[in-house]
């Protein structure tokens, strides 16, 4: 019997409650929740990538810790050991792998010994925008492909990896990350505000001690820092899978004991899990407007985008004049994570409420945002970032702009099949929109 | 909301539960419009707090068919899809209307009528006919909607009606509901007035004005000033102000401090100075010299991979910020008046002074025109209270008082002077700027540049070292503005 959506919202449920509390801002439908509890669990599923934002000591690495320690079935303690501090001394052979320089100096062999962090299900960096940019670089494109490279050995693993990285506002001591590296995670969340409340508990202090087993994890550390050669790896890897299906029995235990019915998943329900969501049904209307969407960003005075020309542009009062670019890989990310959210919901389709309810989210990280914009934010009151409410703004303003141009939309796609591309040039400059105007292009 | 929390006892054929599942049904349709909420209860409207509410009628959900309560969900839903969509363009429906005694109840009844065609004619929404089919007629100008409904649907919604409502409806016929471009509406707005105004009589609006809190007028008020010139806006806050207890104090500001959100400048930040620490660790190559070995981190090795080096940075707290900005405006009597026009003086400066302030620097002021009136650098908002203040005398900067002003700062900060160039004491003026290291000038032309005795004194500054000069003739050249610092602040 495979896991279903219900039994993932008892997870989130059950970290809401108990592991992680934070103020439930995000709406699908009739439900509110948590954006940080539900897309860490979803990122973790799907072996995504996801920025935390937020203040010191607001419960960034925590949560990620916490949340992943769940979603993977390993002890905390474990989890804890592999994160990794971003600082600007670290180096690949404090993160990655060392030579053996016994076996160096002794025997004149080069033998690789990899570290803890290639054999984690979950890379967690802690302030990774205060590890150099070379470092971030070389991590992401590591974790991306689960391929791990050092002096000349290589190692291949066959699934993948959830990575999170927390990072502070900007501030004195911070690198900024680089839009390159921005555009890598699929989704960016903040700390919420915490409810009088809720906050009440977190002063008394959280207990997890239904995750942790110190006794464990060190005899996983031992047992990987013995085996970490490469010939090895697979027996490691082995070794932390079948840890994690015993610890999995565990955690669900220990639930039982304390009231709750909780049934983590096995591995291979993470994987049918996945499937589910990759082939969740799309609507016509999601696909309609990311369409419009993806053309109306596009910068009309040349592909180079340089807000500065936008005072005076006949396109000034588009998204084009807000976001400086939405990427391929951003799209990708979107359609997952809109098919996670409807998924996770118990909707039939993943629709322009999710969509919608993914967009923020997964732009207001990677794309740069006008002055304009920013400025026209700042002074609103919210419980958000300002960029983060300057992207939310804009998106709903290109769906009031789309619900009005939606039904020329689709007359224009049968137009264009129909191959009359006259009467697509008359709808183009009847609502003088990016998006027809795109479709005459090629 | 919990089915529990939904008290009606809805005595037709719908259940509570079927009732939120039309409800969510017609969110969909209308692609989930901000209002997440409603509730059943005594009399229909909106509540307006940190969510949009609808309230229901609970008489009205006895009565209606599910058809009918679909198009009543709709009707009231497509005001946040559709018309009037936010509470900016009620506040500018009643300001066109001011005319009118019964304004509210005329931007109601019209804002109520454009959902219902945006519903029938753009979205397919005929469950709006059931709606009108089953609900009470409420008065003499609802009989003239259902009847200029009945003509445009072709459904019997009424039946036949006398003349004068025909002659009525015929008046409507010739205005297109759905043609919102911000001219038409106004346009369109007055016209139903004339033709429905002495029929209305004990209407209640649905959406109010009054039901807002301040702080969502205030804000809807700034992004009026988007849409709206400085006099238009102006009238709005006097009149929004005699409607609610929300005043808007000094609008002219508000409406300048909003057209300069517009822009924004460059600012050269300020360079980096202190002494290089050890920062990132980084592979030792063999061209580096032996100096930056570090032998700690590389296990005491010189052996290639396993040697590494540290690369010296400035400290990481010495990142570059914004100096602090003094801006020297002129507010002579050949300056525009900011109360009397667009005043492209007070314009840039706003944007100058809002572009420092939310990179982190503060602001200082000296206004100059028989005197100079001097604000130290703040944070504050008397910053824009000093640019927008107009003397309206001479042009006379007390190059004395400036000094002893720029002594009093501890630090340097960039130094902006705003003019259109008519100063009577240049040569003490030139004098002064001649000692500073450097100067941004901005120079208004668009009322003097034709006048030689005021392009003159500009390209006596313009020749000066250190002095960069940006002409200001339009709107559009305020992005063009650049500020740059140079280094300390005399030469």
């Amino acid at each position: 019997m495979f896991m279903e959506s219900d039994e993932v919202r008892e997870i989130y449920d059950f970290v809401q409650m108990n592991l992680f509390f934070g103020d439930e801002t995000l709406s699908i439908g009739e439900k509110r929740c948590n954006p940080l509890v539900l897309f860490t669990i979803i990122t973790s599923f799907l072996d995504g990538k996801e920025l935390i934002f937020g203040e010191y000591g607001s419960g960034k690495t925590t949560s990620a810790e916490r949340i992943t320690s769940l979603t993977k079935t390993l002890p905390l303690e474990f989890i804890q050991a592999t994160t990794i501090h971003g600082h600007p001394e670290q180096t690949e052979e404090k993160m990655k792998a060392t030579l053996d320089l016994a076996a160096l100096e002794k025997e004149g062999k080069e033998i690789i010994r990899w570290k803890l962090l290639p054999f984690s299900p979950a890379v967690i960096i802690d302030e990774i925008n205060r590890l150099p940019v070379g470092k971030q670089s070389m991590i992401l494109n590591e974790v991306d492909r689960n391929i791990w490279s050092y002096r000349g050995e290589t190692l291949i693993f066959g699934e993948g990896k959830s990575f999170f990285g927390t990072i502070n506002y900007q501030d004195a001591g911070t690198t900024l990350l680089i839009p390159l590296l921005l555009d890598r995670f699929d989704i960016a969340v903040e700390t919420t505000m915490l409810h009088p409340v809720r906050k009440r508990l977190v002063r008394r202090g959280v207990d997890d001690s239904i995750l942790r087993d110190s006794k464990l994890a060190k005899e996983m550390i031992e047992y990987i820092m013995e085996m970490n050669i490469s010939e090895k790896s697979d027996e490691v890897v082995r070794y932390v899978a079948e840890i994690s299906a015993s610890f999995r029995e565990v955690i669900e235990e220990r639930a039982r004991k304390n009231g709750f019915r909780l049934a983590l998943p096995e591995k291979k329900e993470i994987r049918k899990i996945n499937e589910e969501i990759e082939s969740f049904p799309v609507s016509f209307d999601l696909e309609l407007l990311m369409d419009y969407l993806g053309q109306e960003v596009y910068c009309h005075l040349g592909m180079h985008k340089d807000f500065s020309k936008c005072s005076g542009c006949h396109y000034a009062n588009y998204i084009c004049s807000d976001l400086y670019s939405i990427s391929n890989r951003a799209e990708r990310s979107i359609l997952l994570y809109s098919k996670a959210l409807a998924w996770w919901n118990g909707d039939e389709e993943a629709d322009v409420l999710h969509l919608i309810s993914v967009l923020p989210f997964a732009l207001w990280h990677r794309t740069e945002i006008s002055d304009r914009k920013r400025s026209e934010v700042r002074d609103i009151e919210k419980d958000v970032s300002d960029e983060f409410f300057a992207v939310q703004d804009s998106i709903r303003k290109v769906k009031k702009r789309w619900e009005e141009h939606r039904s020329l939309q689709i007359e224009a796609y049968n137009l264009l099949k129909k191959g009359e591309e006259k009467e697509v040039e008359n709808i183009a400059s009847l609502t003088g929109h990016p998006f027809f105007k795109s479709l005459l292009r090629g | 909301m919990e089915d529990s929390e939904c008290e009606i006892q809805a005595g037709g054929a719908v259940s509570n539960i079927e009732l939120r599942k039309v409800f969510e049904k017609v969110r969909k349709k209308l692609y989930y419009p901000p209002v997440e909420e409603f509730e059943v209860s005594e009399k229909s409207r909106f509540e307006f707090g940190r969510r949009l509410k609808l309230v229901i009628d609970k008489g009205e959900v006895k009565m209606f068919s599910r058809k009918a309560l679909e198009g009543l969900f709709a009707l009231n839903l497509n005001h946040w899809a559709k018309h009037p969509y936010d509470l900016k363009t009620i506040l500018l429906e009643e300001y066109w209307l001011r005319d009118f005694e019964k304004r509210s109840e005329i931007r109601d009844i019209f804002d109520d009528l454009v959902s219902a065609l945006d519903l029938i004619f753009n979205r397919g929404v005929e469950e709006v006919i059931d709606y009108y089919h089953q609900a009470p007629i409420r008065g003499k100008h609802d009989v003239l909607i259902r009847a200029y409904l009945q003509r445009v649907s072709g459904e019997k919604l009424i039946g036949s009606v006398n003349e004068e409502i025909e002659r009525r409806v015929d008046e409507l016929m010739k205005i297109d509901f759905l043609d919102l471009r911000k001219m038409r509406l106004r346009i369109n707005l007055i016209r139903f007035g004339k033709v429905i105004e002495d029929l209305i009589e004990g209407f209640q609006p649905q959406i109010s004005v009054e039901d807002f809190s301040e702080k969502d007028l205030k804000e809807a008020l700034k992004e009026a000033a988007w849409e709206l010139d400085e006099r238009e806006f102006e009238d709005l806050c006097k009149f929004i102000g005699k409607k609610t207890e929300t005043t808007i104090k000094k609008p002219r500001k508000v409406w300048y401090m909003e057209k300069a959100r517009s822009y924004s400048i460059y600012i050269q930040s300020r360079s980096k100075t202190g002494s290089l620490y050890p920062s990132e660790i980084k592979e030792f190559e063999f061209d580096d010299k032996i100096e930056a070995f570090n032998p700690v981190e590389s296990y005491g090795k010189l052996i290639p991979g396993i040697a590494k080096k540290y690369v010296y940075e400035d400290f990481e707290g010495m990142v570059g910020g914004v100096s602090d900005a003094v801006i020297v405006m002129d507010s002579s009597g050949s300056m525009t008046d900011p109360g009397r026009g667009v005043s492209y003086a007070v314009l840039g400066a706003f944007v100058i002074a809002r572009n420092y302030l939310e990179n982190g620097a503060r602001v200082g002021v000296v206004n100059f025109s028989n005197e100079n009136l001097s604000l130290l650098p703040t944070r504050g908002d008397a910053v824009f209270d000093y640019l927008i203040l107009y003397q309206g005398g001479g042009t006379h900067l007390d190059v004395d008082e400036l000094g002893r002003y720029l002594d009093r700062l501890r630090t340097q900060p960039d130094l902006i002077m705003i003019t259109d160039g008519g100063i009577e004491n240049i040569d003490e003026v030139s004098e002064f700027i001649s000692k500073l290291k450097s100067m941004t000038l901005i120079w208004i032309k668009k009322h003097v540049k034709g006048l030689k005795e005021f392009s003159e004194r500009v390209e006596r500054l313009k020749a000066m070292k250190g002095v960069e000069v940006f002409d200001v003739e339009d709107e559009k050249d305020i992005p063009l503005i650049a500020v740059r610092k140079f280094g300390d602040f005399y030469a």
